[in-house]
């Protein structure tokens, strides 16, 4: 199996399970391990959930794509939307050791997409922020 | 995402079922912490019938730990499976939360 899938969404969290499913399937005509389909499905969810909540702020009617590609020795993924500028790499690591007292709720999210990732790259082109996500996979 | 609720004498077993990203986390927090507020005394958190979390369930998680801690009640998460096991690695979750492997060892753990 070759080629790209590519899934368009709306900018609503109610698009979560469709984008999970189809991540799932992609993972599954390409023969990935059900822990790196696991993986790359969270990693995903996260970015996009990134850029619904933080990037369009609760806009519901925006356009989110995300373009999954598998080459010889990796997964590549491209999420794209054409929010204002903003590159969640630079958002601080949480502290992941703090104990419960002194643990935040919240800031989990991009942290995963880079724990999990083997690469995250950010760029600006024209109206739009692209996040390219890489997992490398096994020949 | 149902959630199920048992007591056990003063012991609070909730148990969550599907998957806890950013689409059901907010009505598993609605019925979360309704259930802590309703009860008085420990809370097991059975996580064996969950398929998939995000974050966004860690935060209802945390959110409710920092609310037991508060009350100064105990709070035992169990049933953290390999579909769970790399959100709670990654996110450190697994050294902070008191964790058991079922709810029959929770629920000894407590007395």
């Amino acid at each position: 199996v070759s080629g790209e899938r590519v899934i368009s969404l709306r900018s609503t969290l109610a698009e979560i399970p469709r984008l999970a499913a189809a991540i799932e399937a992609f993972c599954e005509d390409h023969h990935l391990a059900p822990e790196l389909a696991s993986r790359i499905t969270l990693a995903v969810e996260e970015a996009v959930v990134n850029i619904i909540v933080h990037g369009y702020g609760g806009a519901a009617d925006q356009l989110c794509e995300v373009r999954l590609a598998r080459d010889d020795d990796a997964v590549r993924i491209t999420v794209s939307d054409e929010a204002p500028p903003f590159d969640p790499l630079t958002q601080p690591p949480p502290d992941t050791t703090a104990p419960l007292e002194r643990r935040q709720d919240g800031g989990l999210g991009i942290y995963f997409v880079r724990t999990l990732m083997d690469d995250v790259r950010y760029r600006r082109e024209g109206s739009r922020n692209i996040l390219v996500l890489t997992k490398r996979v096994a020949r | 995402m149902d959630v199920t609720v048992e007591r056990h004498d003063a012991t609070l077993v909730v148990r969550p079922h599907g998957r806890l990203d950013s689409a059901t986390s907010p009505a598993f927090e609605k019925q979360l912490l309704g259930h802590i507020d309703g009860a008085q005394g420990a809370v097991v958190l059975d996580l064996g019938e969950v398929v998939y979390i995000s974050s966004a369930g860690l935060r209802v998680l945390l959110v409710a730990a920092h609310r037991l801690r508060g009350a100064s009640r105990r709070l035992i998460v169990c049933g953290i499976g390999a579909p769970l096991r790399d959100a709670f690695e990654i996110s450190g979750l697994i050294t902070i939360f008191e964790v058991s492997t079922s709810v029959t060892d929770a629920l000894a753990v407590l007395g």
